[in-house]
């Protein structure tokens, strides 16, 4: 049960954090193609 | 325009770097040493688990309120709320001034925190935790309350003087690199407590709530005040942070970064320390409480004294450099936001900064040498002073100005944003009001007046530190109202 939880809450914090990272790079390209 | 961001981010103006500065500002001392400390002596999953609600309801939502406040307003914690609202604009100036305050008092104890860091540094670099005979306990009461500490705790602030006042540029092009690398090391350290024998009853403690803390009000605020503190809401810096930000920047994404990269660190900082305390230790309950404001320092140096060897004295060594300079990025930052207020009466940036660096050396010097001076600090300025901070963002963004129209701009950004604001952001905003009032007045019911005196753990000082924030409440708005007076010209 403990071990379910804590996979689940790693999964969602961890990812989302990593997500973050990725998202901004994106993001990044996305204002640059547009122009400032 | 002048601002407190563009040394941390002018060299690389992308988005990444953007988030990695404000992270950077998110992620210090709060992760491992507030969040183990607090989680652990207030109910654990019971702790955890309110975090999780404080997150949803009020994280998020009050991040982007104070993002807001400073990209609308266009200015630090004075103009920024006075500019931006439409209505009682001296309120929100005293609002501003009001985070500020906090700010500075929290100053005054994190120079000794960041003192300790740096003190497990040199432990680190000196190889002490993987000595035969290292005892965590001995070393962390050796060093804590000690004039050698004060010492260090003291060369911080310089430190913070000189970076403010002079405005060296760089460091947090450093920082860009050292928050990945400090990320990496806790998920390392996590994995390596979670699977050492007997370490399952310590994520059980940490994972499942249990009813009687749940229904403890000490719970919900004590976790409240620890997603405000961690995050580093109301401290006036999303504020002073907003004011920069350029046209494209998406303040929904910095928000939601901020939250989920401080959220990340502080999960994995507790799983890496009270599953180990759990592992080593047969009474973890009596060493918790015995542990106190150190719970970190006793933890932390104990996992790589459990590595041995060349790995465990390499691992702290890099651990706590990476944790140091997370905590001296927060320092100077912190330190930043305090001096903002008088850059823009006119001060010179060196002087404010050697004037509030030396006060609070001063006023932050009974907290290097108590814990009951240090306990005292933060829970007046930052359980009770940042909370107030946070139901004046919300009622700033909430009441204060149209919201409707302002979730309006936030939404146009292009490219769009990453969670378009809805309706529900007004009326959680305007909820937020009431939440940090409501749960503070029940906290103190319960504990000062139902459990009586004697019974609270903050009984005896509680009080006092209410009326020193009355009182410092009162000569603060006067302070906000002449000045600004002063600045637009209507007091001549």
């Amino acid at each position: 049960m403990i071990w379910i939880i804590f996979f689940i809450l790693t999964w969602i914090i961890v990812i989302l954090a990593l997500y973050t990272w990725y998202y901004s790079y994106q993001r990044e390209r996305k204002i640059r193609e547009l122009g400032e | 325009m002048a601002s407190i961001l563009p040394r941390f981010v002018e060299r690389a103006p992308s988005a990444f770097a953007l988030l990695m500065a404000v992270v950077g500002w998110s992620v210090g001392a709060g992760n491992y040493w507030r969040f183990s400390w607090r989680a652990a002596n207030y109910g654990g999953g019971s702790f955890l688990f309110a975090y999780l609600v404080w997150l949803i309801v009020t994280a998020f939502v009050l991040a982007v309120a104070e993002y807001a406040i400073g990209r609308f307003g266009r200015g630090g914690p004075l103009h920024g709320p006075y500019n931006f609202a439409q209505r009682y604009k001296k309120f929100a100036a005293f609002a501003g001034l009001w985070m500020a305050w906090a700010s500075f008092m929290i100053l005054c104890y994190y120079w000794v925190v960041t003192g300790w860091i740096f003190a497990y540094m040199i432990y680190a670099i000196s190889g002490t935790f993987t000595r035969h005979d290292f005892n965590a306990v001995a070393t962390w009461n050796s060093l804590f309350g000690s004039w050698l500490s004060v010492g260090i705790g003291v060369l911080m602030m310089i430190g913070s003087i000189i970076v403010t006042g002079l405005g060296i540029r760089g460091i947090s092009s450093v920082a860009r690199i050292m928050f990945p690398i400090l990320f990496i090391l806790t998920a390392i350290l996590a994995i390596y407590s979670i699977t050492l024998p007997g370490a399952s009853k310590g994520l059980e403690f940490y994972l499942i709530p249990k009813l009687e803390s749940l229904v403890d009000p000490a719970t919900w605020m004590q976790s409240l005040s620890q997603v405000i503190w961690s995050i580093g809401i109301a401290w006036g810096f999303f504020i002073a942070a907003g004011a920069w930000t350029r046209k494209r920047d998406d303040i929904t994404f910095l928000s939601f970064g901020n939250v989920v990269n401080d959220t990340a660190v502080a999960w994995m900082a507790g799983l890496a320390i009270i599953p180990l305390i759990f592992a080593v230790s047969a009474t973890p309950m009596e060493d918790i409480k015995a542990a106190g404001t150190g719970l970190a320092f006793i933890a932390l140096p104990r996992l790589f004294h459990e590595m041995g060897g060349l790995a465990g004295y390499l691992y702290g060594l890099l651990f706590f450099t990476a944790f140091w300079f997370a905590a001296f990025t927060s320092l100077y930052t912190i330190h930043e936001v305090v001096l903002r207020p008088l850059k823009d009466i006119g001060m010179p940036p060196s002087q404010a900064a050697i004037l509030t660096g030396i006060l609070a050396i001063i006023i932050g010097l009974p907290t290097a040498l108590s814990f009951e001076w240090l306990d005292y600090y933060d829970t007046v300025w930052g359980v009770i002073g940042l909370s107030l901070g946070l139901a004046a963002i919300a009622l700033i963004v909430g009441f204060f100005v149209d919201t409707e129209s302002i979730r309006r701009m936030i939404n146009e950004v292009e490219p769009k944003p990453l969670i378009p604001l809805g309706s529900w952001w007004n009326i959680l905003v305007k909820v937020n009001v009431v939440i940090p009032v409501i749960f503070f007045i029940w906290w103190i019911a319960y504990w000062e007046w139902y459990k009586g005196w004697g019974a609270g753990l903050h009984t005896y000082y509680t009080f006092p530190g209410i009326i020193i924030l009355i009182i410092g409440g009162i000569i603060l708005y006067y302070v906000a109202s002449r000045t600004i007076d002063m600045l637009t010209g209507a007091g001549k």
